[in-house]
């Protein structure tokens, strides 16, 4: 173990969150997590945005499983065990998703489910969560593959030519639309599906950006460069568009934009315009672009490991070619194993909650205000509870005795909690659904010497994206 | 001996049937919802580890375990 440095630059950082860190954990008698020094004012800000993965495991393995991060302005604190990854994001009275920024970012973005908390936050999710039970998911499977199924089938045109192409890119031009049109009837065209992926990102790195995690957006215009107004302005326009449109238009069934439009609170209102836009842009970022992230990861880490691949494919071949149904999920075993193995090594460098009260973790005092959260990466690579963590190896979630002897918090890739994402089912679903179709038609190979790398953006992408030559399955279906 | 009250929010069951599958002695899916087999009597202590894993399993974080 490391002798304990103090943090002795805190007060360049932070001064008047220094002198009321001191002063609780005196008045306490409760010290203040170890971690590393770094320099004055930026603190370790250069490691941390160099590569903020590594350089947390790395700090996981020195200073244990709590320790601050010494950022510019803010408190940061890691934890790093299964038990306290849970103590963290199942107490939602004492660790909230923005704490105190909440009413700010209620009245410039809207009040939307990542950032509600208590009743508002429970009766908001409880409106959204038939759209993605199973029996709704069952009714979507159809028009999701079919999207798919079209998109993928044009791919083709870059096996024939042998030109490389990004299948990271690709993926969004899956499932953004097929997405779209399950949830909210809507079919955009792809110069629109670019549009809203760029304005989209814009708006998820803003998020990432808080913590460090990403560059902050541009927000004065110059010279016609893309700033955080603009993407917003133009992405809750669009919204706006389709909403005005739906209501001249009803539709009879029921889908996503139909309950939101049709929710009522207790005083019989329904949802404010600008809550409805914020809501409905969070469900379409976070359900098209989490998966494009995941399932690259997942083809990227299958492409270097040809022996997990021809299992997955010879899953894939006992559909005879046949288009996946919704009932064929529960057997595609494999295929859901190697997306699980893609998402543990994909991980993402640090997922934060504001302390709302003086905490103690561990030991150790968690003044109010100060950002805890953990490093997914790291947890989802410790040697405590993953063997050789840095394999790629699917068996570790078919294994059920292996898998059983793990903590369930050892692996959270949807989070854990209240807040733990809504979607979690719908990503499995296009998840096997994409790799399902893509080894039906393809085979893949990556450019010589490449490698994946983790990209800190919002949903971890790859850095670079994934260039890949394609080939035309032997056995495809046609 | 102690024992475990379960709870299961059905209004934010997601369906996924995870809870059944890894203790289908305390849970059961009714129409594509979780519920707990048999709600008045609380479950025994003694699955311990097992049902909170359970709890913390849910994909829709919807069941809590009250221990006594």
């Amino acid at each position: 173990m490391v002798a304990v440095s103090d943090d002795k630059f805190a007060a360049t950082r932070n001064p008047v969150r220094a002198i009321r860190k001191r002063v609780a954990s005196r008045r306490a008698k409760i010290g203040l997590p170890p971690g590393p020094v770094g320099r004055p004012v930026t603190g370790v800000l250069r490691q941390f945005r160099k590569d903020p993965f590594e350089y947390l495991r790395s700090c996981g393995a020195i200073y244990g499983d709590v320790f601050r991060v010494p950022l510019p302005l803010l408190d940061v604190v890691a934890v790093g065990t299964p038990d306290l990854v849970r103590d963290i994001m199942c107490d939602t009275a004492t660790y909230s998703m923005i704490g105190h920024y909440a009413p700010i970012a209620h009245r410039l973005f809207g009040k939307t489910l990542p950032i509600l908390e208590g009743n508002p936050f429970r009766e908001r999710r409880k409106l959204i969560t038939p759209m993605f039970k199973h029996s709704s998911l069952e009714t979507m499977a159809a028009d999701i593959v079919d999207e798919f199924t079209v998109r993928i089938d044009k791919w083709a045109a870059h096996a024939d030519a042998g030109e490389p192409i990004d299948l990271q890119h690709e993926i969004a031009w899956l499932t953004m639309p097929a997405f779209m049109r399950a949830m909210f009837g809507i079919s955009p065209s792809d110069e629109r599906i670019g549009q809203l992926d760029h304005d989209l990102r814009m708006l998820l790195s803003t998020f990432a950006a808080a913590v460090f995690l990403s560059p902050a957006p541009k927000i004065v215009p110059w010279r016609g460069r893309a700033t955080l107004p603009a993407a917003w302005r133009r992405l809750s326009r669009w919204i706006d568009e389709q909403i005005e449109h739906r209501l001249v238009n009803p539709i009879e069934q029921v889908d996503m934009l139909q309950v939101l439009l049709e929710a009522r609170d207790e005083h019989d209102e329904p949802l404010s315009r600008q809550d409805l836009i914020a809501e409905l842009a969070i469900l379409i970022a976070g359900g098209y672009e989490t998966v494009v992230a995941s399932v690259s990861w997942t083809l990227a880490l299958l492409g270097t490991n040809p022996e997990a691949l021809q299992r997955l494919i010879d899953e894939v071949d006992t559909l005879d070619g046949a288009a996946p149904e919704y009932a064929d999920l529960n057997r595609l075993t494999w295929v859901k194993a190697c997306f699980d193995e893609g998402q543990r090594l994909q991980g993402h460098p640090f997922h934060p909650r504001i302390a709302l009260q003086d905490d103690v973790i561990d030991g150790y005092l968690i003044p109010r205000g100060t950002i805890v959260g953990v490093s997914v990466y790291a947890l989802h690579r410790d040697p405590r509870w993953w063997a050789d963590p840095d394999r790629f190896d699917p068996t570790r979630f078919t294994d059920t005795e292996v898998a059983s002897a793990r903590p369930v918090n050892a692996f959270i890739p949807f989070g854990v909690g209240p807040h733990r994402c809504i979607g979690s089912q719908l990503g499995y679903l296009n998840a096997q659904f994409i790799l399902t179709l893509f080894f039906q038609r393809y085979r893949m190979r990556t450019l010589p010497g490449w490698t994946p790398k983790h990209a800190s953006t919002f949903s971890t992408t790859l850095e670079g994206g994934l260039p890949v030559l394609l080939d035309r399955a032997r056995s495809q279906a046609r | 001996m102690a024992d475990a009250i379960v709870d299961i929010d059905t209004d934010l069951c997601l369906g996924s049937g995870y809870c059944e599958r890894s203790l289908p002695q305390v849970f059961r899916m009714v129409d594509g919802t979780a519920q707990v087999r048999d709600p008045s009597t609380p479950v025994a202590d003694d699955l311990g580890d097992r049902l909170d894993a359970a709890a913390m399993g849910c994909p829709a974080s919807a069941i809590t375990v009250h221990h006594r």
